[in-house]
């Protein structure tokens, strides 16, 4: 089974969640700076402030294109397997048999787009795969529902 | 202790109340009898006639200690175990209601533990713990029994889990008139516990007597006045203070494997040890996940390790692995491994590969960036102290030889890493890492929950990959990580991993 990539509406949840984590930090940056500034205030500071006050919205508004290109998951009746990341890519591989749990979440960002996340979960942990569209997320969970059913019945028959 | 059907139910020992307060007990009295003022103004209350305020003069504490007594005394009688028909229910009807209801197939290991006040009054701790991760610690139980009990519930509820016949068990009434697979002589646990002394102890031990001969021959060339005797004390002191510390830690490591005993019956192993803290272990076979050969900095140098195994439960110093077999040659613990331990192989030490080149080259490039990093810190921290004239100028050149230094030793950990890694993707997982010690696991696929890999920019840059497994262990132990390999190690990895599934 080839790779999906996730619903474009995953990049307008990623920019509203980027934007308001880069508005938080500009806000404790700013404060930081301004607190601090005084008479013999080193000149060469301002610029790094500027630096990195540019560095924080260049790499807020860059990130979610880069890790939507990036995002990608697949399905197959044995294991899930998703790749995802910006700076750090990561990829996951869970096998289907050894899930214990599947959840699906959405917070209010999530909502306002349509999205959701599924949460699988193993005795080791869990790994999660986001940015779903609400109703791909569902046929999904009930999809590995029904695995998990499956294997479950196969390990009781033995 | 019966038929499974009989409904068994028993709260802890008395004397759990007294081992849980009298330290309590003892804060408290040592309050009462050694604070001069309240006794000095009950001993007046009292030789004035005026005997009742004299007591409540100590009252208020009185009624501290009366009501710490009620409180774990009720605590004591609400709390009960009860089994019944393959269910284990752990009940405690306090303000904070607790129950917890647990299937006898869900534990792991049923262990029994010895404190030194146990072993005086006869008592015995019985900790159950149970395969869940995620819920360890609300539903691990445990509880203080006379020995005697301890030992018929551990009995009753290996026979539950094993489905056993009752017989069988009962012919096995104690554990120390039991043979063991493998034993230890006094001048083995002896040797396992100097060369399991940790890197940080050893190094402890000998940068402090070094210290203190240097210290001491200075003092005494430099200055001959009677003030130089004060500071010879307090430095012979801080030695002794710094060497017993050391000999203390090398004791505790060979009281908790005194008479260390193991042996392996069916599907289970079973390990016996302590002095001080006698301790009884039972681990199921197939709840082990993995097990891992330890080399410490001591036993690297003498080509000595120990194993340990890794699965759920497990707390305080059992939460990193329990001991399985004491310090041993290779040769030595891949012979006892073959007795209780024959589904784990040890890990084959010369089919570790080796991360490749590169990675040392980013590791070193990286610590270089952070030491320059430092460097450039500490010279504008330096440059406003200065101009505040906290530090004078010629601080500034010790500053950078720190610096400098710092970030030598940071290269040599990082060459000590890069010696101590590797992998090999065989018949099992072997992973090895470290520093100054060195730990190779042993894993099989199918304990294997998920895998991760990833990839920084630089590490994409010279095709390298990082990444960390997931297994059914404790807080400690649930993640491993892999570390850095070549993209071969990796697809040869998720291939051998994807055969289990």
């Amino acid at each position: 089974m080839e790779y999906q990539k996730i619903s474009r509406k995953a990049i307008g949840c990623m920019l509203v969640n980027a934007i308001f984590w880069a508005l938080v930090l500009t806000a404790m940056l700013s404060a930081a700076f301004f607190f601090f500034r005084g008479k013999d205030f080193p000149v060469y500071l301002n610029l790094v402030y500027v630096v990195l006050l540019v560095l924080l919205w260049g790499v807020s508004i860059l990130e979610p294109f880069v890790r939507y290109q990036r995002y990608r998951y697949r399905f197959s009746e044995e294991d899930i397997d998703v790749k995802e990341g910006f700076l750090f890519v990561r990829r996951d591989l869970v096998p289907i048999e050894r899930l214990h749990q599947v959840a699906m979440q959405s917070g209010p960002i999530d909502r306002m787009f349509g999205l959701s996340k599924v949460m699988v979960t193993t005795a080791g942990g869990a790994v999660t795969i986001r940015f779903l569209e609400t109703e791909t997320a569902e046929q999904i969970v009930g999809r590995l529902k029904k695995r998990i059913n499956q294997y479950a019945v196969k390990k009781r028959e033995g | 202790m019966g038929e499974q059907q009989e409904i068994i139910k028993m709260r802890n020992h008395i004397t759990y109340v007294i081992e849980q307060i009298w330290g309590i007990l003892f804060i408290l009295l040592a309050l009462i009898f050694t604070n001069a003022d309240v006794v000095q103004l009950r001993e007046e209350l009292i030789q004035n006639g005026d005997i009742l305020e004299g007591l409540l003069a100590a009252g208020g504490t009185f009624v501290i200690l009366m009501l710490v007594c009620l409180w774990y005394i009720n605590r004591w009688y609400r709390t009960t175990l009860t089994v019944q028909d393959g269910t284990i229910r752990y009940e405690r009807k306090t303000w904070m209601r607790h129950v917890n209801n647990l299937s006898v197939i869900q534990i792991s290991n049923i262990n029994l533990e010895q404190n030194l006040f146990e072993r005086v009054v006869g008592t015995c701790k019985v900790k159950l713990d149970t395969n869940s991760l995620s819920t360890a610690n609300s539903t691990d139980i445990q509880i203080v029994l006379k020995k005697r009990d301890a030992e018929n519930l551990k009995q009753l509820l290996v026979q539950m889990i094993q489905r056993e016949a009752v017989q069988e068990q009962q012919e096995k009434p104690d554990d120390d008139h039991l043979e063991y697979d493998v034993t230890y002589s006094a001048g083995k646990i002896i040797c396992s516990g100097i060369m399991g002394m940790p890197a940080a102890a050893l190094l402890l031990l000998i940068v402090s007597g070094i210290s203190s001969c240097i210290d001491a021959g200075v003092l005494l060339h430099l200055a001959a006045d009677e003030e130089i005797y004060g500071d010879l004390i307090l430095l012979g002191l801080t030695g002794a203070a710094l060497v017993i510390s050391a000999v203390w830690a090398i004791v505790k490591c060979i009281l908790a494997d005194f008479r260390f005993r193991a042996r392996r019956e069916r599907d289970k192993v079973y390990v016996s040890c302590g002095f001080l803290k006698k301790k009884k272990y039972t681990v199921p076979v197939e709840k082990i996940n993995a097990v891992s050969l330890r080399y410490t900095f001591l036993g690297r140098i003498l080509k000595r390790a120990y194993v340990t195994v890794i699965n759920v439960g497990g707390e305080g110093e059992e939460a990193n692995g329990v001991k399985l077999l004491l310090m041993d040659s290779y040769p030595e613990l891949e012979k006892k491994m073959e007795v209780l331990l024959p589904e784990f192989t040890l890990p084959e030490l010369d089919q570790l590969k080796k991360p490749p080149r590169r990675y040392l080259g980013l590791q070193c490039l990286t610590a270089a960036l952070f030491g320059a990093a430092l460097l450039f810190g500490m010279q504008l921290g330096l440059r406003i102290a200065q101009a505040d004239q906290v530090f004078p100028d010629a601080a500034s050149g010790w500053f950078c030889l720190g610096g400098l230094l710092l970030t030598v030793f940071i290269l040599f950990l990082c060459f000590l890493s890069y010696r101590a890694a590797g992998i090999y993707a065989g018949e099992r997982l072997y992973l090895s890492r470290g520093i100054f010690s060195r730990t190779i696991l042993s894993i099989p696929y199918d304990r294997i929950q998920y895998l991760s890999m990833n990839q920084g920019i630089l590490q994409r840059m010279l095709g390298l990959y990082g990444g960390r497994i997931s297994i059914l262990a404790g807080m400690m132990n649930n993640i491993q990580r892999i570390g850095v390999y070549g993209r071969e190690q990796y697809d040869r990895l998720e291939e051998k991993y994807r055969q289990t599934f």
